[in-house]
């Protein structure tokens, strides 16, 4: 037991080697981080990246109920402007497609009880995220998800992030064909590719099986694919520039139909098109949907175009996509049909809405209800149980924050529900009213206004208790929160959506929620939801049960909510909304003035800066990180003997810093040394801009020679002495790239 | 000690008379008055919708501390999340600090009524790199829990070592 000192030496060789690098560059850069060699704004991106989030109150102040408090976070560098080092953080975990396997459920068990709070908490984009991790647990954090097949490089930051696509896919009744390998092709070709390393802000992608229901909600994602058949082909209808935040724009057709083996290059092109073309300052213009907004259309599949033309060949998306045809599930258990079981007590009622008949015979897909998303340790690791057991380990994260069980003999289905009534995971009304989604909120993110999980669970609550008596068409309906205008509730996509803001009255905070009524679930996200007005938080259970009883009351025949908010009208429906949104004084009902769940009185003090949008850094930042990283890490290689290994890691810095000065002129180089030498050499050191005015180009020469052939005594001399000069060069290395901006700067 | 990431948790002996919602609002009042000067306390989270869950949960730099009934009783628990800074047993430490805590919850007017039993602790190590759960971990941690509980409850004690080999390694203690 005293033999096993660490996580890496732990897992070793269950890590891959790309896998085990990154995690171990990641470590690195915490190391210089915290002697200051990185910028905190540099390292702030470097961890969005590997999904390391920030946290509400981590710029070390805190309301707490009467006045502002400084949180007195020992003093250590920050992890980024305003981020207190020892500040809790959250860390998101990626799960493509939503595709979970019994190992990996264990895993994340694991990690929510010995760095988190035992909580693993399903996010709308079918990621898991845990909160309360300190900085320092993150790279051992990686690896075990790592050993598991689990990576959680660019969960956020502005790059592309989970890969969504419905959790029915492959057992749907309605699809065209299972889009899952897609999805996952999609998420692997793309992950750390060059040309999605320069984005202005996040890329979201989803893939849908059909068209008419909401599945993965393509029309608000970055880039969204609907499987078609055409001819017997398989192909996508390709939509891009969609998204929800403050400023929604339903997803533009950007071609019907997009051949299958056209995707991955087309995903690629699009990537390119929008990091050069997209909008680089201004963080609220920077989403694909601008940049399809101001082209048009047409001028924008034009550029697209003309970059699939263009754009220099990469034939790696082969592999990915020659792995499609080999994509498919098991059962644990032959089909069984229902017949003749004996059913418990609330299992005709959990079946109602919680099982769905695949169109494979015998089979269903069991959803697991996660109230606002959270499951507990004890029940992710019985639930990984219960997935192999029943489901031949085939479970599914969904956006709507619940798990499914996929391949569950429809037989079995009683055995199953006894068994998640056990572990408290048998609540039925998955996907109605009752199942209310929410964002984070107040609760952990700092951009949070309102506490839209305290109202989700307060909505769910009462609404749980008069299911059994609600009309079938309000049971149908859905609520989606978010704390604020950001939408990562989903709340323009709900027929009744919610998002936090704030009224001043008599000089208190009043928290509120903006009211959203009318949104279309349905269709991939098919339409969104219109402001109402703001009605207080503590209000708006009253409100939702007034709003209720009119669809009730005045529905036409089999009329959708969204059909009778159109037929009554925006001016209409406001009168309902406004009903509920006066604010007494706080003498007369000081429960008004506080949040949901919170017993302090309501401040927006608390806001701070939000990390979605993540740090813009140049390529050429990341690109001189990334080598003095490999520069500290040839430098503890050397100092635990590791010698060729040493010598190895400087030569790779400094060609990690020679190409990225390359790039500055051309983005595309190769990546073989030879060619970064040639054109190193070309562009940077015959034009003297690699030159020093003492040494001349003795900097250069350190790669040049050691190129040509390392010194193959690998002594602690030699690959001291290498250390020592990629050190030197990655100095020139900045040096040369000041003088090329400036350069590029000045007037011919 | 092998790792000083300790759970204590200590059991709620009348979980019907304690209005466990309550402790939202007191940890709250906690922070407020900076109730526990050797913590740096940030927030509290309340997942009072979960079953057997975190319950209320508030969060320290140097602990979680949680009333919840993760294991279907209600109890307090206090996770280590860093090194105390004393040097001494990280065990003792990490104990006292949890009975410190469960005595200012007894007083707490919010929780009255509310009592601790004197009678079991348990132990959970919450690292399984240096705390695996196998017997030779319990065999290396069984004279330190005895020499603990003994201690604690002044009288001689029984240890019950729970869960499988995918959970962490707890021990409860009993008073003999």
């Amino acid at each position: 037991m005293d033999k096993v000192q660490t996580w890496k030496q732990s897992l070793g060789s269950r890590i891959s080697a790309t896998l085990a690098e990154e995690i171990d560059a990641f470590e690195a850069q915490i190391a210089l981080r915290k002697s200051g060699k990185i910028e905190e704004k540099v390292f702030a991106e470097t961890r969005l990246r590997r999904g390391a989030y920030g946290q509400r109150y981590d710029n070390g102040k805190r309301h707490d109920g009467i006045a502002q408090q400084e949180l007195a976070y020992p003093n250590t560098p920050t992890k980024g402007p305003e981020t207190q080092w020892d500040a809790p953080g959250m860390q998101r975990i990626k799960i493509p497609f939503g595709g979970l396997n019994p190992e990996q459920m264990i895993v994340l068990a694991e990690l929510a009880e010995e760095y988190s709070d035992r909580i693993c908490h399903i996010t709308t984009r079918q990621d898991i995220q845990l909160h309360y991790v300190h900085i320092d647990d993150t790279p051992d954090i990686f690896r075990r998800l790592a050993a598991a097949g689990i990576t959680t490089r660019e969960a956020c930051g502005n790059s592309v992030r989970n890969v969504t696509a419905c959790p029915l896919s492959g057992v749907c009744r309605t699809e065209s064909f299972d889009v899952t390998p897609y999805a996952k092709a999609a998420a692997y070709y793309l992950l750390g590719h060059r040309d999605t390393q320069d984005f202005g802000r996040k890329f979201k992608i989803a893939f849908s099986g059909c068209e008419h229901e909401a599945c993965a909600l393509v029309s608000m994602h970055d880039l969204g694919g609907i499987a078609k058949v055409r001819d017997g082909k398989r192909g996508f209808a390709l939509y891009v520039g969609g998204g929800l935040g403050a400023v929604p724009h339903q997803a533009k057709l950007y071609e019907e139909f997009v051949p299958e083996e056209q995707l991955l290059p087309l995903a690629r092109a699009i990537g390119r098109v929008f990091a050069r073309l997209g909008e680089k300052r201004n963080r609220n213009r920077a989403r694909l949907k601008f940049l399809v907004q101001k082209l048009g259309i047409e001028e924008f599949r034009r550029f697209v175009r003309d970059e699939l033309a263009t754009m220099p060949e990469d034939l790696s998306w082969h592999a990915y996509f020659d792995e499609i045809p080999r994509y498919g599930e098991s059962p644990a258990m032959q089909a069984v049909q229902l017949n003749g079981v004996k059913k418990p007590e609330g299992f005709e009622q959990w079946a109602a809405t919680n099982l769905y008949t695949q169109r494979q015979s015998g089979y269903v897909v069991a959803t697991v209800t996660c109230p606002l998303g959270d499951l507990t340790s004890d029940q992710m690791r019985a639930l990984a149980e219960l997935s192999r057991r029943f489901a031949g380990g085939n479970a599914r994260t969904t956006v709507e924050q619940n798990m499914v069980l996929r391949w569950v003999p429809h037989g079995k289905a009683v055995e199953l529900y006894e068994e998640l009534k056990k572990i408290g995971l048998a609540q039925a009304w998955a996907g109605t009213i009752v199942d209310v989604t929410a964002c984070p909120g107040t609760d952990t993110c700092k951009l949070g206004i309102a506490s839209s999980r305290g109202l989700a669970g307060e909505l769910r609550t009462r609404l749980a208790e008069r299911a059994m008596n609600l009309d079938e068409a309000v049971l149908g309906l859905r609520i989606k929160v978010s704390g604020c205008f950001n939408s990562c509730g989903q709340h323009h996509a709900a027929d009744i959506g919610f998002y936090g803001n704030s009224r001043n009255i008599g000089g208190y905070t009043v928290p509120h929620f903006q009211v959203m009524l009318g949104g279309k679930w349905k269709e991939n996200a098919g339409a969104y939801a219109l402001a109402m007005g703001a009605v207080p938080s503590k209000r708006i259970p009253e409100l939702v049960s007034a709003l209720t009883d009119r669809f009730v009351r005045e529905r036409q025949n089999d009329e959708t909510f969204q059909s009778w908010c159109a037929r009554v009208g925006k001016k209409n429906l406001k009168q309902t909304v406004d009903q509920f949104a006066p604010v007494p004084p706080h003498s007369e009902n000081p429960d008004l003035y506080t949040d949901w769940g919170d017993p302090r009185k309501y401040t927006i003090g608390d806001l701070g800066a939000g990390e979605c949008a993540g740090e813009v850094i140049s390529l050429a930042n990341f690109g001189f990180t990334h080598a003095e990283t490999e520069s500290f890490e040839a430098q503890l290689l050397l100092d635990a003997g590791n010698y060729r290994e040493a010598d190895d890691r400087a030569y790779r810095a400094m060609l990690t810093a020679a190409k990225t000065l390359v790039q500055l002129e051309y983005q595309d180089v190769p990546d073989d040394p030879s060619t970064i030498i040639n054109e190193f050499r070309a562009r940077f050191v015959e034009s003297k801009i690699f030159w020093d005015p003492y040494h001349a180009d003795q900097f250069s020469r350190y790669l040049f020679q050691r190129h040509e052939g390392a010194d193959a005594r690998f002594t602690v001399e030699t690959a001291h002495k290498l250390v020592e000069e990629a050190n030197l060069f990655i100095d020139a290395a900045h040096k040369a790239h000041a003088k090329h901006q400036s350069q590029a700067k000045t007037p011919a | 000690m092998l790792t000083h990431k300790i759970a204590v948790k200590l059991f709620v002996e009348n979980p019907e008379a304690v209005d466990r919602h309550a402790a939202v609002g007191v940890f709250h009042e906690w922070i407020q008055r900076h109730a526990l000067p050797d913590h740096l306390l940030i927030d509290v989270a309340d997942y009072g919708h979960v079953h057997h869950g975190p319950g209320t949960l508030l969060i320290s730099l140097e602990a979680n501390i949680y009333l919840e009934d993760g294991d279907g009783e209600l109890g307090l628990s206090y996770v280590r999340k860093q090194p105390f800074s004393t040097g001494s047993d990280p065990l003792t430490d990490a104990l006292q600090t949890a009975r410190r805590i469960a005595a200012m919850l007894e007083d707490e007017p919010a929780l009255i009524g509310l009592r601790f039993a004197r009678n079991r602790i348990a132990i959970r190590l919450e690292d399984r790199l240096r705390a695996p759960n196998t017997d030779e971990t319990f065999a290396r941690i069984e004279p330190d829990l005895k020499r603990i509980g003994t201690e604690a409850m002044e009288a001689p004690v029984r240890l019950d070592r729970r869960g499988g080999p995918e959970q962490l390694l707890e021990v409860v203690i009993i008073r003999a």
